[in-house]
Parts: structure tokens; C-alpha cells; sequence
């Protein structure tokens, strides 16, 4: 099992893989390119939606995306937001026409405009909340006529407080089946982790999948803004395991945990303690997350900073505007400096933990990541000790951003089939 | 039933609509801009790869269209057969390791990838059927792969030939279904139904579809080159009935028949005689061919059209080129003659059968294929008799471009939703 996969043929001379190589987020070849800054990336984010099961609707993405100025984050909305009120309306309208599978697909879409939409909105914008429970209403609603349906679960965490949650059933029999619990990272909703996050592949596959959110996470935190992020990740997961396990159509032997992102700091830490799940997969690995998020802001991550870090940021970039806005409040650092907030980012970090994890881990990791990105993950990856794999998806295979969103079904056949053969055993 | 269906509102001041809407193909806001030419259509069509189900491989086609240089076909032809060889040994490797749902969706891609690269290619050029062949190739070991399995069907037709096919049950019960089959037009195999022709959707929905080609159609003609398209459709469309209506999962009451493209021509053509077929799709209304190639040629359709009007035709331009070769050979005409390219086409005309499609019939158009084609279609449309519906897709919609081929996701909700009322 200790091994690396077999990697793609490397680019060609014509590839020109000179594509500006930022950390985490860059401009690759297998990009649209319909925008300069991060708002490409949320297109293409995007553009999964309709995927799973009906084609796609890349011209209601490109036809929306062209109505955007660059970097206009109110631009942004309101052109999401026409789309998503347009996508939802052709939902309703096939529900009370009865014709159930369009309607899922239509509000599955509208879904995901509703979430592009807001994703660059601070909270304090009001729009954001009303556009995050349009997000979930939408896909509330899908979620009701698939067959099984999608169950919405609430899953009871500390204090009485609860966190949100979907399980998709492999099948209706309720017989155990493999389950992989599926988390976002540091922008993500658990609705959204049904497209690439890998719940609708899971389900085709024979496997259970449960989309959940901790504390700090997107949703988690509009239903409750005391819900923010921390490092000890193994609590929220001991309490998402024991929902899991109370169910009689899971296999314990064979319960996977796939973090994406942030997630990929997340996962590998909740796998050293909670023993309970059986395999991992990190897409990719963040091994310390302050100096990767800094350096994705364009913060030197190797420079001393002062109290004065804000002046250094580059707000035009609304990916960096977002990380000293929303993100930072979900860190639970709301009205603290910048320097503050690199310095508590300083608490996420995997460093201690190589010889803890000890089920099998599957690391994926882009090579549009940057190298930052690349060699900090490998280099906690070398130093594990349980079995373990590596895949680094090039820019030739088209699948070479960050979480592999421009590629799902390349996403997801390597890791479908890596559980296929760990799981293999645990039968 | 006599309704234009609920339109898109207009698109606002903001949509910047600065766009060049040309014949049949335009650079609309909906399509990805990334060539000037025909290819642009033909990535948008590549980009359902994967997207049945797995969320789709845009990466993979985004990083092979930067690859290839706009207008130039080879360049076309070997990025995109690069990018099959790469799938497709995906697939084979996923099936050899037992992942039987990874290893059909990868030879879904590559199929479809082997079916884009062969796209521009001249029949002559001995490449083209050997791509034609790994795309086959590849879909049928995918939809041995499907449960139900998509069954390969070959039709029986005229003088012991076939025309090819495949059937797609709707569920393995056996119950009788209602029934799509589906038809593409002038550039098209009956694999790639499955994708933007609605197999996938139909079977998602309790439809039985069945894909299939007629003569003259890419698939056909490359299986056997005595297969030249002909206008009397509707002769070809009764084989094609007579096997579908052999089966035992078929109600034949509700039997529809979707033509895409030129098969905007087909379709109705076809229903205006073949009378088991109970509700029709043409998508888009194809009433005259001639008028539509010579504007797609860059061609005044209302001037005389003599060899002299070579000089006008930009042949850089892919499609002109595919137009005036590839398509002329499954015509059944000798390259090189206008005129008797023009004649020929001027046989595929609906013309004085407006009476006699008595079945609903649905006109489901795009505004980026241009106001010839959409004028051509609504007045046709207008002369209609039968119960009918037309649906204009517009461009803020972000599914106008011809056969909605940037929308799959809206073109099969509205189609499948019309024949749901119509089989009510």
C-alpha cells in the first residue's frame, strides 16, 4: 500500500505548464480563464453542479459569469442571485407539474448558484444568511425527491447544540455498507459536498455517504455563530462517528473520513485520535496551516510581521478580502488584527501527529496547488507510518486545481477505488 | 397545447449581449470563448464528458483545448486522441481492478473524447475510422457496464444492410415504458445520444430511449459508406419503429421521436408518414436544409449559388470545410460541385407537409443559432395543424447555443417535461 500512484504522462513541451502557480489557487491550463482573480475558481466550483446526473448547464454558468466586472464583489451577487432566482423558479414550477427528476436537478442547480452567490459576502452583509438558507432550502428540497431520499440530520454536539449533516444511503435495503464521511474545508457547505465532495459518486458505488460540518464550517456557523473553527477536530468528529455508527446500515469496518481543503488539516488530525474510522483521505495535506493560508493571501509566511499585517493585504483580490472577513469571524477571531489571527491559524497544525495516524491515507495533491502547497504535504506525508498512498494530478490530466473541482470523475475514481482495495480486507 | 411555452425573461442591459450570432453556431455569452472558430461548439460539445452522473472532466477538456491551435484540424485531431489513449487506459486499469462503476465512466470520456477528435476529419483521412472505431469501441464496453446494460441493437434495413443502435431500458423489470427514440442530425453517431440526446436523462426519468442512427448518419456511413443520407426519412424511421415496437417494454402509445439538428428535418419529416410514433421533438425546426447550409457556408441563401461561389467560401473555417467535404461524402455527393451540393439539398424539405404531422409536436430552438434558423423554424411552425408547442431558449438562459448543447440540464427538463403532459 505504501506506495504512489501511477502518475499521468508529464506534460508535454506544448502543455505550458508556465501557468502562474499561486499557492493553493493558480491560473493552470485546465482553468476557464474567464476571470484573473479567485472568482475563476468559484465558476468552475460552479460548474459541477448539474453534472451529476443531467449534463450540466455550463452555458448558465458562462452566460452568468460574463455578465460579471472582475473583481466586483456586488457584481458577483447580484448576478448569481438573478441566476439562482431564475434556476429555482423552473424548480418550482416542475414540482407542481409533478415531474419530480427535473425538479431535484433544477433546485440541485439553484442550489449551487445560491452558494456561489454568497460565497464573497461578509456576515455582516444580511444577504449572506438569506442567501446560505436559500442554498440549503434549495437543496432541502432536492434532497426530498431522490429515492431514497437524502436524509437532513442534526447532529447533537456539546452543549445541547447540534451540527448539520446529510446521509445518503447506498441503497434502501439497509444492509451495512463501507460509509465515507465527507467534510469541506474552511468555505464549505455540507450541501455542496454531495457534487464534488464525492456524495453522489459514493452512492453510485455501493457506499453510504454522510455530508457533515463542524464547527467554523459555512453552514455550521450561520445556524449558530458560536460554532467556530478549532484545531482539536477529533471532538466534532467523535460526535459525527457516533451518529454514524448508530446507524444499522453502516459497516463499522469499513468507515472512511474524506477532508477537502482546510479538510485536509481536519481529517488527518481526527484520524490520529478517533480510532473508529478506518481509512482517510487528505485532499490535500495541510500539515501547518498558517504559513499555506498566508501564503494564499499573498502574505510572505517566512517574513516577520508586525501589528501592522492589514496594510500588506491585497483587498482587490476578493479571495483575500474574504479571508480577513468571513473566514476570519468563522475562526472566531471577529475584531482581532490580522497578526492575531495568523498567529491563532499557528494552533492548526499536524506537526507531533506522523506516527499517530495509523490507518490507511490517501493523499491527493494538485500540482496547480503550488509548490508551497506540494512539498509541505509531502514532507509530513514521507514521515507517516501507516499504509499509505500519494497522488499528485498534473496539469496534463485537467483535473490539477485545488480539491480537483475542475475534474470530479477523475477526483473520484482515484478515490473510490482506493477505499475499493483498502476496504477490501476489512470485509 | 397550442402554447409557446413560459420564456426566460429578456436579457437586462447588464447581460451585454455583444455577441456574434451567426448561422446555426454563434459566439453567444453561454459558450466558452476560448476559439474563434467552430471549435468552440465542438469543446462545449466534448465538456458532457463525465457529466452524466460524475460531475463532469472540464479540466481535462480545458487543458486539452489549450493544447490545440484554432482552425488548425490536426492539431485538433492529435490533442484529442491523446487525451482518449489517457482515459481510456483509465478505464481499462479501473476495470481490471474490479471498479466496474470508475472504469464505465472513464469509458464514457474516452468515447467521447475519440469522438471529438475524429470530429473535423475527411472520410478519406484513414484516421478517421479508426477513431470512430475506439469511440464505438469504448461505449460499448461502458454500457456493458450499466445495469440494466445498454443493449447494442442493429437494426434491420433495406437489402440485408443494418443501421446501428441502442436500446436503453428505463428498468430491468419489464414493464411497458413510454419510449424516446432519438435521432441526431448531420455530424452525429448514435453514441453520443446517450449525452446531450437525452438517453441518460430518459432512463433517469422512466423512459425507455432508444438512440439510433439513419443512413447517412456518422456511425452508419462509416460502417458501411453505401449508407448515404436520403429525404425520405420516414422510410428509414419505420424499421427503426418496426424493432422498437418488437419489444416487450414498449408502450407503444407512448413512442416519441427527438431529431436533433438535421434531424430537425428527420423528425418531422419522418412523423408526417409513419403514424405508430405519437409525439415529436424537433430541436430545431429544420423546414428547409438548402437555405441553412448555403448561409452556413457563409453564403447568400437567396443567391444562385455556381462554382464561382468557391471564392467565397472560408475554408480555414473548420465547419465550412467539414461542411463541404465530410458531410457532401455522406450526401452522397461528388465533392467539388456546388450546385449539385445545393440540388441535392434542396430535396430535404418539409414543404407541403404542414397538414400532415397530425402528432404534438414541440419546436425547441436556441437563439444563438441565428434568426434565419429561427425565422425558418416559427414560420413552419406557424403553418402548423397539430397540437404543438414552441420553446425559444434564449441567450440569457445560457442554453441558446444549437441543441443546447452548453445546457443539457434545461434541454431535457423542458423536453421531457412537455412529452410527460403530452403522454398524460
Amino acid at each position: 500500500m505504501n506506495i504512489i500512484q501511477k502518475q499521468a504522462a508529464v506534460a508535454t513541451a506544448a502543455t505550458k505548464p508556465t501557468a502562474a502557480t499561486g499557492a493553493i489557487f493558480s491560473n493552470s491550463p485546465g482553468m476557464p480563464r474567464v476571470f484573473k482573480s479567485n472568482f475563476d475558481y468559484q465558476v468552475v466550483r460552479a460548474m459541477c453542479t448539474g453534472a451529476y446526473g443531467d449534463g450540466g448547464a455550463v452555458g448558465e454558468i458562462y452566460a452568468t459569469a460574463r455578465q460579471i466586472v472582475d473583481g466586483d464583489l456586488e457584481g458577483w451577487t447580484l448576478a448569481w442571485r438573478d441566476t439562482a432566482e431564475r434556476v429555482e423558479r423552473i424548480a418550482h414550477d416542475c414540482q407542481s407539474g409533478g415531474h419530480i427528476v427535473s425538479a431535484r436537478e433544477a433546485f440541485l442547480r439553484a442550489s449551487t448558484y445560491w452558494k456561489t452567490g454568497q460565497f464573497y459576502l461578509e456576515s455582516k452583509d444580511p444577504r449572506q444568511l438569506e442567501m446560505y438558507q436559500r442554498h440549503r432550502a434549495c437543496f432541502a428540497q432536492a434532497a426530498a425527491l431522490f429515492d431514497p431520499p437524502i436524509e437532513p440530520i442534526s447532529i447533537p454536539y456539546e452543549n445541547g447544540k447540534t451540527l448539520p449533516g446529510y446521509f445518503m444511503r447506498a441503497s434502501a435495503t439497509g444492509s451495512p455498507r463501507p460509509t465515507v464521511m465527507i467534510i469541506g474545508g474552511g468555505d464549505t457547505t455540507c450541501e455542496e459536498l454531495y457534487y464534488w465532495g464525492g456524495g453522489a459518486a459514493a452512492v453510485r458505488r455501493g457506499y453510504n455517504a454522510f455530508l457533515w460540518e463542524g464547527p467554523g464550517q459555512v453552514g455550521a456557523y450561520s445556524l449558530d455563530s458560536t460554532l467556530t473553527y478549532r484545531p482539536d477536530w477529533e471532538v466534532p468528529t467523535r460526535y459525527a462517528v457516533d451518529y454514524v455508527l448508530s446507524r444499522k446500515d453502516v459497516d463499522p469496518e469499513r468507515l472512511a473520513l474524506s477532508g477537502h481543503s482546510f479538510g485536509g488539516y481536519f481529517a488527518p488530525r481526527a484520524a490520529a485520535y478517533e480510532k473508529r474510522i478506518k481509512a482517510v483521505i487528505a485532499n490535500s495535506l495541510l500539515p501547518e496551516c498558517k504559513p499555506i493560508l498566508m501564503a494564499m493571501v499573498k502574505l510572505d509566511p517566512n517574513e516577520p510581521y508586525g501589528k501592522d499585517l492589514e496594510s500588506k493585504l491585497d483587498l482587490s483580490e476578493p479571495l483575500n478580502k474574504l479571508f480577513v472577513t468571513d473566514f476570519k469571524d468563522r475562526c472566531g477571531m471577529s475584531g482581532q488584527s490580522l497578526a492575531a489571527f495568523c498567529d491563532n491559524l499557528g494552533g492548526y497544525s499536524l506537526a507531533g501527529l506522523e506516527g499517530k495516524i495509523t490507518c490507511p491515507l490517501l493523499y491527493i495533491i494538485s500540482e496547480g496547488e503550488g509548490p508551497l502547497v506540494t512539498s509541505e504535504g509531502h514532507k509530513f506525508y514521507a514521515k507517516l507510518t501507516c499504509p499509505k498512498t500519494e497522488r499528485v494530478i498534473r496539469f496534463v490530466d485537467g483535473g490539477e486545481i485545488h480539491c480537483n473541482l475542475n475534474n470530479p470523475s477523475l477526483k473520484h475514481q482515484i478515490e473510490f477505488d482506493w477505499l475499493d482495495d483498502v476496504f477490501k480486507k476489512n470485509k | 397545447m397550442n402554447v409557446i411555452l413560459k420564456q426566460a425573461p429578456a436579457t437586462t442591459a447588464s447581460a451585454k449581449p455583444a455577441t456574434t450570432i451567426g448561422v446555426i453556431f454563434g459566439a453567444t455569452p453561454g459558450m466558452p470563448g476560448m476559439f474563434n472558430s467552430n471549435f468552440d461548439y465542438q469543446l462545449v460539445r466534448g465538456m458532457l464528458a463525465g457529466a452524466y452522473g460524475e460531475g463532469g472532466a472540464f479540466g481535462e477538456l480545458y487543458s486539452t483545448a489549450r493544447l490545440i491551435v484554432d482552425r488548425d484540424i490536426n492539431s485538433w485531431a492529435v490533442e484529442w486522441g491523446r487525451t482518449a489513449e489517457r482515459i481510456e487506459a483509465i478505464a481499462e486499469d479501473c476495470l481490471s481492478g474490479g471498479h466496474v462503476v470508475s472504469a464505465r465512466e472513464a469509458f464514457l470520456r474516452a468515447s467521447l473524447y475519440w469522438r471529438t477528435g475524429l470530429f473535423y476529419l475527411e472520410s478519406k483521412d484513414p484516421r478517421q475510422l479508426v477513431m470512430y472505431h475506439r469511440h464505438r469501441s469504448c461505449f460499448r464496453q461502458a454500457s456493458a457496464l450499466f445495469d440494466p446494460p445498454i443493449e447494442p441493437v442493429s437494426i434491420p434495413y433495406e437489402n440485408g444492410k443494418t443501421l446501428p443502435g441502442y436500446f436503453m431500458r428505463a428498468s430491468a423489470t419489464g414493464g411497458r415504458r413510454p419510449t424516446l427514440m432519438i435521432l441526431g442530425g448531420g455530424d452525429t453517431t448514435c453514441e453520443e445520444l446517450y449525452d446531450f440526446g437525452g438517453g441518460a436523462a430518459a432512463v433517469r426519468r422512466g423512459y425507455n430511449a432508444f438512440l439510433w442512427e439513419g443512413p447517412g448518419q456518422v456511425g452508419a456511413y462509416a460502417l458501411d459508406s453505401s449508407l448515404t443520407y436520403r429525404p425520405d426519412w420516414e422510410v428509414p424511421t419505420r424499421y427503426a419503429v418496426d424493432y422498437v415496437l418488437s419489444r416487450n417494454d414498449v408502450d407503444p402509445k407512448r413512442l416519441a421521436l427527438s431529431g436533433h439538428s438535421m434531424g430537425g428535418y428527420f423528425a418531422p419529416r419522418a412523423v408526417a408518414f409513419e403514424k405508430r410514433i405519437t409525439a415529436v421533438i424537433a430541436n430545431s425546426l429544420t423546414p428547409e436544409c438548402k437555405p441553412v447550409l448555403l448561409a452556413g457556408m457563409g453564403l447568400d441563401p437567396n443567391a444562385p449559388y455556381g462554382d464561382a461561389a468557391w471564392d467565397q467560401i472560408d475554408l480555414s473555417e473548420p465547419m465550412k470545410k467539414y461542411m463541404s467535404t465530410n458531410l457532401c461524402q455522406r450526401l452522397g455527393v461528388i465533392e467539388g460541385s456546388l450546385p449539385a451540393y445545393f440540388d441535392e439539398l434542396g430535396r430535404y424539405s418539409l414543404a407541403g407537409l404542414e397538414g400532415k404531422i397530425t402528432c404534438p409536436l414541440l419546436n425547441f430552438a436556441g437563439e444563438g443559432e441565428g434568426p434565419l434558423m429561427n425565422g425558418l423554424g416559427h414560420a413552419f411552425f406557424e403553418k402548423l395543424t397539430c397540437p404543438k408547442t414552441e420553446r425559444l431558449v434564449r441567450l440569457v438562459e445560457g442554453g441558446e447555443a444549437h441543441c443546447q448543447m452548453n445546457n443539457p440540464s434545461l434541454k431535457h427538463q423542458i423536453e421531457f417535461d412537455w412529452l410527460d403532459d403530452v403522454f398524460k
